[in-house]
């Protein structure tokens, strides 16, 4: 029954987060960060490396919870499932020309990361055009960010949107679909 | 508008409107056909999901640094160290160290101060390094080496903020720690002696102990036992017992 009820919650975590509610998710982020840390700095990793290899893995998690390609299916598995990612993200690293070409000795610790419960971190076409998504967006200007933010993410709606800002509903929807213009611009122009 | 472009913002709108599942339900069935035999159709779709998933990711993104800098300001450092994991590993770590020495002593019945100060002392193992507060930026950057072990590294930055701060626990603390752990028991005893009229400091339980790891380690055993007897840890009964 228990376990029934923590499955229930599992799914209100899903809910909450496909619909971007700020605060579960940055619950979410908060409570599983340190064990991340942990098993980052006890692999050869230091604490920026951690940091950042966690908030990839939160992205790719929170990413995959959108795409509908994680159903929970135990009480923990949401927690289990992004620190799975991060690990698995960590050994990818550990196994690259990157790492090694750093440390050039990094044959026993390869050797020995073996993956549990392989999760397969995506690197195909969808990622990269993802990717590239984020890096353009972050060069559009601040009045697009904020326009494509507030309907986007927040979820508010035109009609709230053009009363906050000062615009007719016309005029906000057209703003909207420029910036999306641009947007498109910016993925198929990277820097 | 030219009439692409009303096209163009037509699709986009009601694109967005099934992904809001915000149609009506003869609305979606329609959708929904329209979806599964047009693959032009389709794809134009996909794209506009995944441009759409790309701009809720990348404001996530940049909400991530906030979730961390708030999660490290928020929570009592103190409290953290307690329950996190790496706490278990410190005590893995004594633990480890401490059964060593007992089979040491088992076999070899005379202890020199030295050996039982290195039998002990495992430093702290920090606070949360947190990059985002500018006050604090030298402290933080200090403590990264100070957990990488890079002590001298981690004095010298500390040492640019000490005439600043001379009276904060924390850097008098740390300060004294990473000079412990350099092998300079007299240059840690001056920083440590600093957080003992400090009485509310969290890190006032700790600094008896690691006070007297540091007298130990000086060689001044009458000075170490009352240190330890100060204080309130486990650990320092057993040392107190050893050197009895």
């Amino acid at each position: 029954m228990e376990r029934q009820n923590n499955i229930v919650e599992q799914s209100k975590l899903v809910v909450a987060i496909k619909a971007n509610n700020s605060k579960v998710l940055q619950q979410l982020y908060q409570e599983n960060y340190k064990k991340v840390e942990i098993h980052i700095v006890n692999n050869s990793g230091s604490i920026p490396q951690a940091q950042d290899t966690y908030q990839e893995a939160f992205l790719a998690c929170y990413q995959n919870i959108k795409a509908d390609k994680f159903e929970p299916n135990s009480e923990t598995a949401l927690q289990g499932y992004l620190f799975t990612i991060a690990k698995n993200k960590w050994t990818d690293y550990l196994r690259s020309s990157q790492f090694k070409k750093v440390q050039g000795m990094s044959e026993g610790i390869s050797a020995t990361m073996k993956d549990e419960d392989t999760i397969p971190v995506e690197n195909n076409l969808a990622q990269l055009q993802m990717n590239a998504t984020i890096d353009a967006f972050s060069r559009l200007g601040n009045e697009c960010k904020e326009l494509l933010k507030l309907f986007y993410y927040e979820k508010k709606s035109m009609k709230e949107i053009s009363a906050e800002k000062n615009l007719t509903s016309a005029s906000a929807r057209n703003k909207k679909y420029r910036c999306i213009q641009k947007l498109k611009t910016l993925v198929a122009h990277p820097k | 508008m030219n009439h692409k472009e009303a096209m163009s913002v037509q699709f986009l709108e009601d694109a967005e409107r099934y992904l809001n599942g915000a149609m009506t339900l003869p609305e979606k069935t329609a959708y929904d056909e329209k979806l599964n035999t047009d693959p032009a159709f389709r794809s134009q779709f996909e794209k506009t999901k995944a441009l759409i998933l790309g701009i809720e990711s990348a404001v996530l993104k940049e909400q991530l640094d906030a979730f961390h800098n708030t999660m490290e300001s928020e929570t009592p450092v103190r409290a953290l160290r307690q329950t996190n994991k790496s706490t278990y590993i410190w005590l893995g770590i004594a633990a480890s160290i401490i059964a060593v020495l007992g089979i040491f002593l088992f076999f070899n019945k005379s202890t020199s101060t030295d050996q039982l100060f290195a039998a002990h002392f495992v430093p702290d193992p920090g606070l949360p390094t947190t990059m985002s507060t500018s006050g604090n930026y030298t402290f933080y950057d200090g403590m990264v080496n100070y957990k990488r072990e890079e002590y001298t590294v981690a004095i010298t930055k500390w040492k640019s903020l000490y005439t600043k701060k001379s009276d904060n626990d924390t850097l008098n603390y740390f300060l004294g720690m990473a000079q412990l752990a350099n092998n300079n028991p007299e240059e840690a005893i001056v920083y440590l002696q600093e957080v003992l009229p400090q009485k509310e400091s969290m890190f006032y339980n700790d600094v008896h102990y690691y006070l007297g790891l540091a007298y130990l380690k000086a060689g001044a055993v009458e000075k170490a036992k009352r240190a330890f007897q100060e204080s309130k840890k486990a650990e320092s009964n057993k040392i107190l017992t050893e050197l009895n």
